[in-house]
């Protein structure tokens, strides 16, 4: 099991992605448009493909 | 632009909720599919030449184009094949053959390959030149492979995957037996969980009810009583009570079948 001091650093340790503004979703209320709006600011997967769609942070 | 196009539609969410109805976007995969089309032909400045366009043969369908698309900032046309996923780390190793989706058939390197070696280079194609509609001539292809990684609770293991981008959003994994042990690690990592719907797994979540929240040992009981009935995956949001009252996702975590992902053939 993971020990307490290491699960602490965990939880402080998980980023979501590195957005440069704070995230937009956290205003919207509606759940299709929180998808929407956290499917547009989504990183791709692999890193070498740049990203060809600008996402919300360059808004 | 975005910001503000968000915020419009979040006030008058109907046309976005009609047309989810129309899409008939049950399966993640279609919510995520008709989320993209809807951007796609409401942004200004882009522009929806085509959405789910099959390229024949005579009458046999040898493949579709995700999405044809003018994008503002790009000046040419695009292909674009896109996929929302969700996949689990499982180590050893450190390539893309070690993620898993929550459906173990379901691999990152399977998946990529796919696009890469399939569905990408058809719109090259003379079949797939001819299937584009008539004012698209050249279109530049690309992959767009979104979504979240997991990484075992377990172990603590978020070591670097060889090719995976570092700025990826990501959650934890554990199988349901460890979710189901008494001073399981998780219990520490939020002050109440929720089970999250399939359609609310895009976005963190955010709940503003408080009697939807569960305790540690209620969402113990729940996840018990759904492995007892079933070995689908299921999500579990940990939440905080954010200023505003309403209760944020902090960390979120799948958790998996005692014996995943053994069983598939993926493995």
């Amino acid at each position: 099991m993971v020990p307490m001091h290491k699960l602490q650093a965990m939880v402080a340790a998980q980023p979501r992605g590195t957005p440069r503004t704070p995230p937009l979703w956290n205003e919207l209320v509606d759940p299709d448009v929180r998808a929407l709006a956290a499917l547009m600011a989504s990183p791709l997967l692999i890193a070498e493909h740049a990203a060809p769609i600008a996402t919300l942070t360059d808004a | 632009m975005r910001h503000g196009w968000l915020l419009d539609l979040d006030a008058a969410p109907q046309r976005l909720r009609e047309h989810l109805a129309a899409s008939n976007a049950r399966q993640l995969g279609r919510y995520a599919e008709a989320l993209w089309r809807f951007w796609f032909a409401h942004l200004p400045g882009a522009r929806l030449h085509a959405a789910g366009l099959p390229v024949k043969d005579a009458l046999a369908v040898r493949g579709e184009f995700d999405f044809i698309v003018s994008l503002p900032g790009l000046s040419e046309v695009q292909h674009l094949e896109m996929a929302y996923k969700f996949y689990l780390y499982c180590p050893p190793g450190d390539d893309f053959s070690r993620l898993f989706g929550p459906n173990a058939a379901d691999r990152l390197d399977r998946k990529w390959q796919h696009m890469l070696d399939v569905q990408l280079p058809l719109s090259q194609t003379a079949l797939g030149r001819a299937a584009l509609p008539q004012d698209v001539g050249q279109v530049t292809p690309r992959a767009c492979l979104q979504g979240w990684l997991f990484y075992p609770l377990a172990t603590g293991s978020t070591a670097p995957i060889a090719g995976v981008s570092p700025a990826h959003w990501r959650g934890w994994w554990c199988r349901s037996d460890d979710w189901s042990s008494h001073g399981a690690p998780w219990t520490e990592l939020a002050g109440a969980w929720a089970l999250l719907p399939r359609r609310a797994w895009i976005a963190p979540a955010a709940i503003d009810d408080p009697q939807a929240m569960l305790s540690p040992d209620a969402c113990r009981t729940r996840i018990d009583a759904h492995f007892a009935a079933s070995s689908q995956a299921q999500l579990v949001a940990g939440l905080q009570r954010a200023p505003d009252g309403i209760w944020r996702e902090t960390v979120r975590i799948f958790v998996v079948a005692p014996h995943w992902p053994r069983g598939s053939a993926a493995t």
